[in-house]
């Protein structure tokens, strides 16, 4: 009696199992892969991905610099007070863990997240970005001798 | 004496069913496994030497890669240490979504618990369909704190972010929308009388030993003693909240066997819905951070805070000097005591209860490795 | 099929051919053909698990080769014929070599008797269900030098756990095939099909003739299922546990004929139950309408082959859902209740036999003659 009690609940909580697999194998439209690359998803508004610096408002004041943990920022500055400006800015995506420190301690809002995160690059120094070009470094230099501060340049 | 029908088999470091670079050594005879040596350090990246180098608020990233699948509670931990420490007050706000965070992701970490049981099995499904779960978590923890896997939200003081527009709903969705799903991972897996043979019975672990080893968490509520520091020790307003602690039953055959510590997992994921549901309707407004000087000095002193991670007790121990850098981290993981009872648990199974046995642990090895 | 032959020889000059060389050259064609044929619903057998697999667990199979992916199996198989062969050094060479040949010929050569309709019959043997028994044993040879000749620890304890699970349930499909040929009288599948003409093609399945022989069909499609050594009861080759059991140490094209070998045997079985439960080639409701003799063949190969894939598509379907089961659990499944079951429905299918004159359950309620 026992015996046929058994089998009987073996072979019950089998077909329940069987049920479940039937309804998806049968279910139009149940994939939900996304077919990358040909189709991609938008990333949330919030999403940390590979970061950008607007060099023309930013102040060089270094906090990015301190708070990374990993020490992957680079920044020389140039000029007093507020006339100080950046004229060498890199960073090194290739070490970056993209944790956000240094965007949240950015007084002035001119570090910020992208939405991309594919990074892939063939030769691995192209992973280390500079953000600021030679000719802007010759005007920032030029500007910061003359003394024009950044926040009225940038109004 | 020799033993000539012995053999010493190595299920090395890079093994399809030992969840991470875990080394057991068995000393078998073909089937039956007579002693198991566990070997742990492959993945040791010397994280507490790290955090001797950086000051508070920049170790927060590096606790989310302590157990990367549960990485909010880590974080929770930590900064709770630092904030018992310093004597900061934390906003009741930041308190209850700093609780909805933590139970999202205990969702999403048991969740891989019993995909990957599933795939030890030899059923492949009940993983995918995990896997489908876990990625409409991962998309609510996306717009709440920026990343999908090591999420570094939670700080010294509050929490990073506000909730956004439109979260609370869609959270609240997603747990409707996944309560059903329990009932049919518990047709389709749980009760599957193939699954339940397998597990009814083996791997017995008892309170006495679970407490002489230190195992904490579910494994040690599956034994039939009920510990739970949301609710023997409480903090950041859990008690404010009403949930049951599953304990094991016995339901598979024999008290503390593997089947009851996977099924505590699965009771327990309906308990945080509940817990989430609860923390949701009743938001209260505020502020998101307590007022914390922007340059942190901890004041000299030492202290040990643990909480309840999906794993085990997690613990931080630090030692303070007065200054910005921290002078000692000691981290207890919960997964490094688990492992230790897996010695006196397998001795006299079959290979196939092994790999059983070692999956219904729910051991991962970064937190062992540290 | 034997004039066309004469008249060949004729033509070429070559006088009136002997009769060995008749049935050799039919041999030898029939051979070809269901060769061409296996390789080919073999390479199908792979691309229609992995879609079926696909689609069960919510995503897509493969869908990138050739139009919805179905130049996988070609890729596949240009990707193992070009593989590196290694043999290592404690390997023993010539039991390496040989074992795989063995274990695909073991499935391979029982397709030789299965009736694809009523003119096409490769080999008609009065003893056809013994001689398919049979064969499908070399398999348990075949993998036993597999396991040995691999020097490996972990492919040795597969090889043992297979040849272990083989042989015991090979008893359970012997008791289990027992049961429709009590009804059927002969052991010849040709013969076992014809007995089920009557009834439009559907009434007079063995499987309807009494509730005996249908419990009895399912003890042989578990017992089937584990002799291809499929989950759940694919320990032998148990992918989380030993890494891969006996076919560890087998690269490129040995590997692939152990594959061909397990989708082989599970066509040979599919059609052992077709033939012995389902009706065989009978074509439902309209067999007697078809008068074209080569229509009708046509038809019924297609009629059998349908039966067979249902049956495939369930196997496939029952891997995906269930977890596989403990060796002591396996051997207790066959030796406590599958073997003991099929004897209890053989003597009560006798017993049935005696009391209503061979007559089955829908000829008893008078619905066929």
């Amino acid at each position: 009696m026992k015996v046929i009690k058994e089998i009987g609940w073996v072979i019950k909580t089998l077909i329940i199992g069987l049920l479940i697999t039937v309804k998806y194998w049968f279910k139009p439209g149940s994939e939900i892969t996304v077919q990358y690359p040909d189709e991609r998803l938008t990333p949330a508004p919030r999403f940390r991905g590979i970061l950008f610096n607007d060099v023309e408002k930013c102040t060089g004041c270094g906090i990015c610099k301190m708070t990374c943990p990993i020490d992957c920022i680079e920044i020389e500055s140039y000029g007093k007070g507020k006339a100080r400006r950046p004229i060498h800015y890199a960073i090194n995506i290739g070490q970056c863990m993209f944790c956000g420190l240094c965007v949240e301690s950015c007084p002035e809002g001119c570090l910020k997240h992208t939405d991309r995160y594919e990074g892939s690059v063939y030769d691995l120094n192209d992973l280390y970005y500079q953000f600021v070009t030679k000719e802007q470094k010759k005007r920032f230099m030029e500007l910061a001798d003359k003394g024009i501060p950044v926040k009225e340049e940038t109004k | 004496m020799i033993r000539s029908q012995e053999m010493l088999i190595n299920m090395g470091p890079q093994h399809p069913s030992t969840h991470g670079v875990l080394r057991l050594i068995l000393r078998t005879d073909g089937e039956f496994v007579y002693d198991v040596d566990p070997c742990v350090g492959y993945l040791h990246r010397s994280l507490e030497k790290i955090a001797e180098n950086l000051t508070y608020p920049q170790f927060i990233p590096i606790t989310d890669r302590l157990d990367y699948l549960a990485a909010i509670n880590c974080n929770f931990v930590y900064c709770h240490t630092v904030e018992r420490l310093m004597g900061i007050e934390v906003p009741l706000r930041a308190q209850y979504i700093r609780v909805i965070a933590c139970e999202l992701n205990r969702i999403a970490s048991h969740l891989i618990m019993f995909g990957t049981m599933g795939m030890d099995m030899g059923a492949f499904t009940p993983f995918l369909y995990a896997i489908r779960e876990r990625e409409r978590i991962n998309d609510l923890l996306e717009e709440l704190t920026g990343a999908r896997l090591t999420y570094n939200y939670i700080r010294i003081g509050g929490v990073a972010h506000d909730i956004p527009e439109g979260w609370k709903e869609k959270c609240l969705e997603f747990i409707n929308y996944f309560r059903p799903r329990i009932k049919e991972y518990n047709d389709l897996l749980s009760y599957n009388a193939i699954f339940m043979k397998r597990l009814g019975g083996v791997g017995v672990l008892t309170t006495e030993d679970a407490i002489n080893y230190g195992v904490t968490g579910p494994n040690l509520r599956a034994t039939g003693f009920k510990w739970d520091l949301r609710k023997n020790m409480p903090y950041s307003s859990y008690d404010k909240f009403e949930f049951e602690v599953p304990v094991g039953t016995g339901e598979g055959g024999k008290l503390g066997d593997a089947f009851d510590r996977y099924m505590i997992r699965i009771k327990e994921m309906m308990e945080s819905s509940k817990i989430i549901e609860q923390a949701l309707l009743s938001l209260p407004e505020g502020e998101i951070m307590a007022k914390v000087p922007r340059v942190l000095k901890v004041k000299e002193g030492e202290i040990y805070f643990a909480a309840e991670n999906p794993r085990g007790e997690t613990g931080f121990y630090i030692k303070s000097n007065g200054g910005t850098k921290p002078e000692r981290v000691k981290i207890r993981g919960a997964s490094f005591s688990n492992i230790h009872a897996l010695k006196k648990v397998l001795q006299g199974v079959l290979i196939q209860d092994l790999v059983a046995i070692v999956g219904s642990f729910d051991i991962i090895l970064p937190e062992s490795d540290r | 099929m034997e004039r066309l032959i004469v008249k060949a020889f004729v033509k070429l000059g070559l006088g009136s051919p002997p009769e060995w060389a008749i049935l050799l050259i039919i041999g030898l064609i029939a051979g070809i053909v269901l060769l061409v044929f296996i390789l080919l619903y073999e390479g199908l057998a792979t691309y229609i698990e992995r879609k079926v697999a696909g689609d069960i667990q919510l995503r897509y199979g493969p869908n990138r080769v050739g139009p919805y992916g179905i130049l996988q199996f070609v890729a596949d198989g240009l990707k193992l014929f070009f593989k590196e062969d290694i043999i290592h050094s404690q390997a023993d060479r010539l039991l390496f070599r040989v074992a795989p040949y063995i274990v695909f010929t073991g499935s391979f050569v029982g397709l030789a008797v299965i009736p694809f309709s009523a003119e096409w019959c490769a080999g008609r043997l009065n003893v056809g269900v013994l001689f398919i028994l049979a064969t499908t044993s070399l398999v348990v040879a075949g993998l036993a030098m597999a396991g040995w000749a691999q020097a490996n620890k972990w492919g040795l304890l597969g090889g043992m756990r297979a040849v272990a699970q083989i042989v015991s349930y090979e008893v359970a499909v012997g008791i289990a095939l027992l049961v429709p040929i009590i009804h059927i009288g002969s052991l010849d599948l040709q013969q076992a099909v014809l007995y089920q003409k009557k009834g439009w093609g559907i009434l007079g399945w063995t499987i309807f003739h009494d509730p005996f022989t249908f419990i009895a069909f399912f003890i042989y499609f578990i017992a089937a299922i584990a002799e291809c050594n499929r989950t759940p009861f694919d320990l032998p080759e148990g992918e989380s546990e030993l890494v891969a059991g006996y076919f560890t140490e087998y690269t490129g094209f040995r590997f692939a004929f152990f594959f061909m070998a397990e989708y082989g045997d599970m066509f040979v079985v599919s059609a052992l139950a077709s033939c012995l439960f389902l009706g065989g080639w009978h074509i439902p409701f309209i067999e007697d309408l078809i008068k074209l003799p080569i229509l009708h063949n046509i038809l019924g190969s297609i009629v059998l082959i349908a039966k067979v894939m249902v049956l495939i598509l369930i196997m496939m379907w029952v891997r995906w859902t269930f977890p596989r089961l403990r060796i002591d659990q396996l051997m207790a499944l066959t030796w406590k209740r599958l073997i003991p079951l099929g004897l209890l429905m053989l003597l009560l299918t006798s017993l049935w036999d005696l009391v209503f004159d061979r007559k089955g359950f829908f000829e008893l309620i008078g619905i066929i003659k």
